[in-house]
């Protein structure tokens, strides 16, 4: 990881001498991995496409400001989370019926007997009633379950990127699983 | 009604991140409540539904659109610092000094009054890791060593609270419950609480566990993480039991699958694929889950195995950004319906012979794991039923290497009985095995 963080301050550097391709560079890098955080944020494909675009956008603008203390990447997610946590507070939640990723970014599976339509449909659905349960979160839940369980985040980098102490962090995760679990078992009640 | 901070140490310890005595106040906490381990399985569930959520990629390239638009702004630049002379200070520099110094001493001196002044019948109030302690028995659980199973067995004993001391190794598994035979006495059940049998003796804080009969608990670990600490525990908890479920979620199985295939055999073991394994690879077919099976290694082996699977695995993410398979992975018991699902996939009829055979050994139970003396004697008596595969038909395999079998892995449609013989071939050519050997089940699972 110290080669690839290496590898991204030489592209910040080519980037403040006006080499724009080096910041094209960090865009293919991060954006798959940004944008599915996002993603599960906001549950709505264009929105994800618009903050994490923006975020690089707000990046790129803030770049001679990047002190290089923490990772690129965490930087970036900061900027986007925020927006993203932003964004979502200023939306109404509301329920979808018809959820889950789109499948236009997924390669065609086979169509082997042994990658059957119902397998992939169970599974789309659990997914579907996770994204569901998610979105019923608050944006400030959301958000910290997402980087502990989908990111695989620690606490200090998460209170590092929402700006909050870690113990902030512990209390939004324990209340944040609580609801979930509610939610998810609503149904089997 | 667990208490709230009960339910904060257990949602801790689902985030991975507790320190060691508050994971030991956990480990308590979950062995003498049923009500704990409940809930501690739903979060964990929860928990490994969203670590499995498919990745969800951009469906465009950003990169076009933001070079397109920053294009139309300056390039960010490095600010030339500000030239104008900074205004003197007018103070001398002892004088910060002094100032500091004065801080501290009032500081100090309040703070010593503070404690001095406290009634010794009011203590200050502990945090929580603190107050789990002491509420709870100071308890370690240590091996055993005189058991003669070669599982341990955990014994626990008071210790006194004496200010700082060394922490024992964070130990997260409980021996699985294991039914006893009828007639034996009275058991902890999962389900039933001991909890008034403890209550009821005269040292009710010193819990002598015989057999602790409690759930066994997952362990979750970094793959690409595993330092030292984190590979003493990785080791430690695959000594403790003889059969272990190794969970990986990868990104992509036709691309983990070859990786895991190298370190494999880098530590001596061949993967013998089932057919509809070697075609799915072949393909490749997207999405496909793999199960692993072998009781040729040890708990040593499987752990250097995962160790230099993590290696591997995060030396290509170094490489190239993305290349990186594997994240999390969970060590676990097996689950009752994995092992009819892989005993149903490896045929029953040839773990049991078909009709009585005088002086043959006894068939083996396909609802217990297979251990080693087992395994002798399915091959024995698998000897000489249909045509045994030579070594030939295995040209890629050494003859010295171990084996393991792979198969592909749906548990949500009735298992397809394995290759025969195939199956037999794995059977017939194990190899001496170090000590601790395990029975592992592998599980590559895709997350997308």
């Amino acid at each position: 990881m110290m080669s690839v963080a290496a590898d991204d301050h030489q592209l910040i550097a080519a980037c403040l001498q006006g080499r724009t391709e080096a910041f094209g560079e960090l865009v293919r890098r991060y954006q798959d991995r940004l944008y599915n955080t996002v993603y599960r944020m906001l549950d709505n494909a264009d929105d994800a496409q618009d903050v994490v675009q923006d975020a690089f956008l707000h990046a790129w603008q803030a770049l001679d400001r990047f002190q290089g203390n923490s990772l690129f990447f965490t930087w970036l997610y900061r900027i986007a989370m925020n927006s993203a946590i932003s964004l979502k507070r200023k939306q109404r939640v509301t329920l979808r019926l018809e959820g889950g990723p789109p499948d236009e970014d997924r390669e065609p599976r086979d169509p082997s007997d042994l990658s059957r339509p119902d397998h992939a449909m169970e599974k789309a659905e659990q997914e579907r009633q996770l994204q569901e349960a998610l979105n019923r979160l608050s944006p400030e839940h959301r958000a910290v379950l997402i980087m502990k369980d989908i990111e695989g985040q620690k606490y200090e980098t998460m209170a590092d990127i929402l700006q909050v102490p870690i113990g902030t962090i512990r209390s939004r995760l324990h209340r944040a699983r609580l609801e979930l679990r509610d939610l998810l078992r609503q149904n089997d009640v | 009604m667990l208490p709230e901070d009960s339910i904060q140490l257990l949602t801790a310890y689902v985030d991975g991140e507790l320190g060691a005595k508050d994971e030991e106040a956990a480990l308590t906490l979950l062995r003498e409540s049923v009500e704990a381990r409940n809930l501690l399985h739903q979060l964990q569930q929860d928990a490994d539904a969203l670590r499995t959520l498919s990745r969800v990629g951009t469906p465009r390239d950003l990169a076009a659109d933001v070079l397109a638009k920053i294009n139309q702004t300056p390039a960010p630049s490095i600010r030339p610092r500000s030239t104008a002379p900074r205004p003197a200070t007018t103070w001398p520099l002892w004088t910060s000094f002094a100032a500091a110094a004065a801080v501290l001493l009032v500081v100090g001196t309040s703070s010593w009054l503070y404690v001095a002044s406290l009634p010794t019948n009011n203590p200050v109030p502990l945090p929580v890791a603190a107050v789990a302690e002491a509420s709870l028995p100071d308890v370690v659980m240590t091996p055993d060593t005189k058991s003669d199973k070669g599982t341990a067995t955990a014994k626990v004993e008071e210790r006194p609270i004496n200010g700082p001391e060394l922490m024992p190794e964070p130990r997260v598994l409980v021996k699985a419950a294991e039914p006893k035979p009828a007639g034996s006495g009275n058991t902890e059940v999962p389900g039933k609480t001991s909890q008034d049998e403890i209550l009821a003796s005269p040292a009710h804080n010193k819990l002598e566990l015989k057999e602790a009969k409690l759930p066994r608990l997952a362990l979750t670990l970094g793959l690409r993480d595993l330092d030292q600490e984190k590979h003493q525990r990785l080791r430690a908890e695959l000594r403790r039991e003889a059969s272990q479920r190794v969970d990986l979620p990868c990104v992509d199985g036709s691309l983990a699958f070859p990786r895991l295939q190298t370190v494999c055999r880098e530590q001596g073991i061949h993967l013998l694929l089932d057919e509809e394994a070697r075609k799915c690879l072949a393909i490749p077919v997207k999405g496909i889950n793999y199960l692993i099976y072998t009781d040729q290694v040890t708990a040593d082996e499987l752990g250097k195995l995962l160790a230099q699977l993590g290696q591997e695995d995060k030396k290509a993410e170094t490489q190239r950004r993305g290349s990186g398979q594997f994240n999390n992975f969970t060590i676990d018991a097996w689950k009752p319906t994995e092992q009819l699902w892989l005993t149903r996939s490896l045929g029953e009829d040839l773990m049991q012979p078909a009709r009585p055979q005088p002086a043959t050994p006894a068939g083996v139970d396909v609802r217990k794991p297979v251990s080693a003396g087992t395994s002798d004697q399915v091959a024995q008596t698998l000897k000489g039923q249909g045509t045994p595969r030579p070594a030939g038909d295995q040209p890629d395999w050494n003859g010295k290497d171990r084996l393991a079998l792979v198969l592909v892995y749906q548990p949500e449609r009735a298992p397809r009985p394995a290759n025969a013989p195939l199956v037999r071939f794995f059977f017939s050519n194990r190899k001496e095995v170090g000590p601790q050997p395990v029975q592992l089940m592998l599980i590559l699972r895709n997350q997308n």
